[in-house]
């Protein structure tokens, strides 16, 4: 049966996954559907803590309508700027570059010499 | 339940401008648009009378959403004279995209409503309204040099934004309300969910804030941007986020022990990464950038301070020393990065790419500028006669608690940063004040300033930047004599 422990668990779960997409993936629209991730658990967090900690208070639903537009908006933007680079960049490789990569080949450098 | 309207007129007439602006857009052609700019400023400036004729219009809005004090009154000033000060750097830099007038309309309204809002979601929906328009603003204003560091911008707003999201069903959970206005329940209660919380909490306020892990963004985006995204992050982008998370530290500060600290010794190694940065810095951008992070680091110090020692509160009235800051700060950041576009713009045909180099012979070139420049520049840097000293003082002054955890040792810190700042500003006021450039020819130069001196939109900028000089010497002139005769500093700008 689902209690509010389980429903906490598998929200955590999935936005651990969602954290690891980001810093484990490469490509722009990868990191964009791993931070979908978090703002999923959020939605299941929301239903979960409506339904078994406050049942009398409806807001918790309504709350849950108004952030799956918040996090449209954010997805149209999102692949907007993805659209936007590729058009005006079409040699440019859609990759970042960015410090966690960096850190993950030092530490995986670190590893392999020792 | 009812809204009262009558208490945001400015903003509704801010909102409804920007809208008419853009069907102007889709039927007026854009070469007839030159006057765009002047009429943005004429609906900022109007909506600054309105604002000071309803000053005394107070009360709630509606209930358990928007409220209307005194504090958020004094943020429709600031945000509004932050407003001008983008529309008269829009004016100067005469970037050909009219829809930036509209963005700019709809964020200044966003992060004014975002102070008067007292539910987290409406928080949130107004903060995303302001990044929103940050997303937009630096592809229509840059170069198109490089997109390397926009992506990673975008990147990092979406993921912040979500995380945002994630946090709000976290407090759900815990208050089973989003009014800021409830305090929290007892913390033994759900001790795992306050620690996430605030663990989530503390990772969207680098990343927005741009403090010690990803420190990194802001400085690129600004280099590969330019002038206009690196003013607007600066002076309403960063603000209009620091006050979101004053809202919420305000209300929701679960564990200020556990937290307070880590997140006052994450902003002290910010302040010193970014002080020691800024020193190795050659373009101008991102000079500017890792010196205004800086500032704001030390602004909230003072915030987080004021929440967890009570030496100050902002809500209380007792004494706004931060507010006074970032007053300040806005003041004279703005008129220091339009006074050196304005400069480039028509003294100087430079990139900014080794900008030490580039300010020399300026006292020379352009007398008037330099010498308001050099007043905002000494401001900046805290010398005793200025309004920048004043808010300096104070916040170490008010810091230092021998009985306090690490209290001392972090106003020694301060300390010591403000002599590293001491140093980068100051060399930059030598190099001003040294001699000009070999290959520039005097003559030719002070031509070209007689011939631009007939331009409105120079005269106008130059009148904005005076006009901020002067009330930075007033207010520190004014509070460095109360400091003298042991009276309050500021007293006419308490609340």
């Amino acid at each position: 049966m689902l209690s509010l422990n389980n429903c906490f668990l598998i929200s955590t779960f999935i936005l651990c996954i969602g954290i690891f997409g980001i810093l484990y993936r490469r490509k722009f629209v990868h990191k964009l559907i791993s931070s979908s991730l978090i703002s999923l658990s959020a939605i299941i967090n929301f239903i979960s803590f409506a339904y078994f900690l406050y049942p009398e208070n409806i807001s918790g639903l309504v709350i849950t309508i108004l952030i799956i537009g918040l996090m449209m908006m954010q997805f149209s933007v999102g692949f907007f700027i993805y659209y936007f680079v590729q058009k005006e960049e079409k040699d440019m490789e859609i990759e970042l570059e960015d410090t966690f990569l960096r850190l993950k080949k030092r530490l995986m450098n670190f590893f392999r010499r020792k | 339940m009812s809204i009262d309207f009558s208490l945001i007129i400015p903003e509704i007439f801010i909102l409804i401008s920007s809208f008419f602006i853009l069907l102007f857009l889709l039927f007026i052609n854009r070469k007839y648009l030159s006057w765009l700019g002047y009429l943005c400023l004429i609906i900022i400036i109007t909506a600054l009378i309105l604002t000071f004729i309803f000053k005394n219009n107070t009360g709630i809005i509606s209930p358990n959403l928007l409220k209307v004090n005194k504090i958020s009154n004094f943020f429709r000033y600031f945000f509004l004279f932050s407003g001008l000060a983008l529309v008269i750097s829009l004016i100067i830099s005469k970037i050909e995209r009219p829809e930036i007038y509209t963005l700019i309309l709809i964020s200044i309204s966003g992060s004014i409503l975002l102070n008067h809002s007292i539910n987290l979601l409406l928080l949130i929906f107004f903060l995303e309204i302001v990044t929103v328009s940050s997303y937009f603003i630096p592809i229509l204003s840059s170069n198109k040099s490089s997109w390397l560091s926009y992506l990673r911008y975008g990147i990092f707003g979406i993921i912040s934004s979500f995380l945002l999201i994630y946090f709000i069903s976290l407090v759900f959970g815990l208050t089973g309300s989003l009014s800021l206005d409830i305090n929290v329940i007892s913390i033994e209660k759900l001790g795992i969910l306050l620690i996430i919380a605030n663990i989530v909490l503390m990772v969207i306020m680098m990343i927005r804030l741009s403090l010690f892990p990803f420190h990194f963004w802001f400085p690129s985006l600004a280099k590969d941007s330019g002038f206009f995204t690196t003013i607007f992050f600066i002076i309403l982008f960063i603000p209009a986020n620091l006050l979101a998370f004053q809202k919420i530290f305000e209300r929701l500060y679960f564990t200020p022990l556990f937290s307070c600290h880590i997140t006052i010794g994450l902003i002290c190694l910010t302040l010193l990464f970014l002080n020691i940065g800024a020193i190795f810095q050659k373009n101008i951008w991102r000079f500017l950038a890792f010196s205004n992070i800086a500032q704001i680091c030390f602004i909230f110090v003072g915030i987080l301070y004021s929440q967890y020692l009570k030496i100050y509160s902002i809500y209380l009235g007792i004494d706004n020393i931060t507010l006074i800051y970032l007053l300040i700060y806005l003041i004279s950041t703005s008129a220091l990065i339009i006074g050196l576009e304005t400069y480039r713009i028509y003294n100087l045909k430079t990139n900014w790419v080794d900008f030490l180099e580039d300010f020399r012979g300026w006292g020379k070139t352009n007398p008037i500028l330099s010498l308001t420049l050099f007043v905002i520049l000494i401001s900046q840097i805290g010398v005793p006669g200025t309004a920048g000293f004043l808010v300096k003082y104070s916040l170490i002054k008010n810091i230092i608690n021998p009985t306090g955890h690490f209290d001392f040792e972090i106003s020694i810190f301060l300390l010591i940063n403000y002599l590293i700042a001491f140093y980068y500003y100051g060399r930059i006021i030598l190099y001003m004040w040294s001699k000009p450039k070999k290959h520039i020819n005097q003559e030719s130069e002070s031509k070209k300033i007689k011939i631009l001196k007939k331009d409105f939109s120079y005269i106008l900028v130059l009148s904005f930047i005076t006009l901020c000089s002067i009330i930075i010497l007033i207010i520190g002139i004014y509070g460095f004599t109360n400091l003298i005769s042991n009276k309050p500093l500021l007293s006419f700008l308490r609340f």
